[in-house]
């Protein structure tokens, strides 16, 4: 192949991974709860789920501002290797120069996933301690936000500012409604929700028995916890069985490659 | 903390969590000899390029795999002391109501292991101390334990009526944590012995074909396109046995 043809095939995949980026961004608004039903349950595409990673990291940002910016580093790294491709007519310049752009572009969305789902993950691991420490505390007789404040150190130290953020949220906006609402949609999660929903009503309502309602939940939580290992632990022989396929597959065909690469040498004499 | 471009920290680490009695030294010879075998075998099975390529597989490999195998040991034995000395707190509790006096109520009657733990405490809290236990040794080998101490923690800052709880709680964390190894072991262990099998047969063929040294393979082993391609397949296994390794990682670290 020349150059020239290289230079189209770039060309093609540039045009494909800007019509791709116009057609997977329908919306640049921020989505409300509403217009996907399916995170309510989960059930969320790769889109959906990473923008939800951005809203966690970035409040007030959508993904169009993360793709903009991938897609300004993957067109950088391919119009920097575009001219040496031209200029030496070798077409490994070109390869390099579109290898070095797929992996600029999809470095930060790479990155953000990572740190949202360690985020998370830090939520997930603090909610029942939090439950356990609201509701011993409260029942020594603490009010419920003292009772918050003081959980404070139970919570993983990465999303300690999170959860800093929020407790001076509810302490000078005095709307505990809203403060926990807009806390539990930044954190996206099903138990985030349920808590949120629980301290709301604990904080807004009188009379209610908060403990037995706390230990209901915390309980709840801890069979949902495992009840999640036991799904990823029943998922993960599924996914070992890749590389297994790949192990085999190389012991199979290395020999058989093997006798064909001498055999080709032979049968080159003959003909 | 050690530069991790000087000594492999994590690897330290874990060797002083599970009490092996395990020196730098210790590691720079297990370290060479694993990196010697990889070479021995890569220069024999190709050239002195796969020969590096296996001996840094192997150095990373072999340590890991003994690491491995060492961990579950301790884990097993380690988790059920701890089960039992949270039993004999939650007893004493019972009866006295307070953590500090629990403690030292129930010291006689721990597991020779896990008593110098709570020791160390009883002892920081007659200086005046903070209640601050210390125990990231076993915390780094059973991660379930930094939630017990939680616990533990708040319990003694708080108090309250439903300490029992907490501790029960704790002790279930504790169980839940075994039960986990096991059911993790029963779904998980067939494919990672599947693929140390396939991983290990992979090199055993190499190795017969090369000995046997049969005029059919002789374009596999003599030629720089059958010694880029052995490359190519052993990079390939090497990938994909440890990203096995980190994935089952991953799920039990």
């Amino acid at each position: 192949m020349d150059v020239l043809q290289w230079t189209l095939i770039g060309l093609a995949f540039t045009g494909f991974a800007l019509l791709w980026n116009g057609f997977a961004i329908m919306e640049r608004e921020v989505p409300s709860r509403d217009a996907h039903p399916n995170q309510q349950v989960g059930l969320r595409t790769k889109q959906q789920q990473f923008q939800q990673d951005v809203q966690l990291l970035y409040p007030g940002r959508t993904v169009w501002h993360v793709r903009e910016r991938q897609l300004r580093l993957g067109l950088l790294a391919w119009m920097a290797g575009l001219p040496l491709g031209l200029l030496t007519w070798q077409p490994g310049w070109f390869l390099i120069a579109f290898l070095l752009a797929v992996l600029l572009y999809a470095w930060p969305e790479r990155q953000i996933r990572k740190k949202a789902r360690e985020w998370r993950e830090a939520w997930h691991e603090a909610f029942p301690l939090l439950y356990l420490g609201v509701m011993q505390r409260m029942s020594a007789g603490v009010s419920p936000v003292q009772a918050l404040i003081q959980s404070r150190e139970r919570i993983d130290p990465s999303i300690r500012p999170q959860w800093d953020r929020f407790i001076m949220d509810i302490r000078m906006s005095g709307d505990p409604v809203t403060s926990w609402r807009r806390w539990s949609e930044r954190i996206g999660s099903p138990q985030a929700r349920r808590f949120a929903a629980l301290m709301q009503q604990i904080m807004t309502v009188n009379g209610v028995d908060m403990e037995r309602q706390l230990r209901a939940a915390y309980q709840l939580l801890r069979k949902e916890q495992q009840e999640a290992w036991s799904r990823k632990v029943r998922q993960l022989p599924g996914r070992l069985q890749w590389p297994n396929l790949i192990l085999f597959a190389n012991l199979i065909l290395l020999p058989v490659i093997g006798v064909g690469m001498e055999l080709s040498q032979h049968l080159r004499i003959f003909l | 903390m050690k530069p991790p471009w000087v000594v492999p920290w994590r690897f330290f680490q874990e060797v002083h969590a599970l009490k092996l009695p395990m020196s730098r030294w210790g590691y720079g010879a297990l370290f060479g000899t694993s990196g010697l075998f990889g070479f021995s075998l890569g220069t024999l099975l190709g050239n002195a390029a796969l020969g590096a390529g296996m001996a840094l597989f192997f150095a990373y490999a072999i340590p890991g795999e003994w690491l491995e195998w060492m961990r579950q040991r301790r884990q097993k034995k380690m988790r059920s002391l701890w089960i039992e000395a949270v039993r004999n707190l939650r007893t004493s509790y019972l009866v006295c109501g307070s953590l500090r006096q629990a403690m030292v109520m129930s010291l006689p009657h721990f597991p020779d292991e896990v008593r110098p733990y709570f020791q160390h405490m009883i002892d920081q809290e007659q200086a005046g101390l903070p209640f601050h236990p210390v125990m990231e040794q076993d915390r780094f080998l059973l991660p379930e334990l930094t939630y017990v101490l939680e616990l533990a923690q708040l319990l003694d800052r708080v108090g309250g009526p439903d300490g029992e709880m907490l501790l029960e709680d704790a002790i279930d964390r504790l169980e839940e944590a075994g039960r986990r190894v096991e059911e993790f072991e029963q779904e998980v262990a067939a494919r990672r012995t599947e693929t140390r099998h396939l991983f290990a047969l992979f090199l055993v063929e190499l190795l017969f074909l090369r000995l046997v040294g049969s005029v059919y393979f002789s374009g596999l082993f003599h030629s720089a396109t059958g010694q880029g391609l052995i490359f190519l397949c052993f990079v390939i296994n090497a990938g994909c046995f440890i990203w096995v390794r980190q994935r089952i990682r991953r799920l039990t670290g």
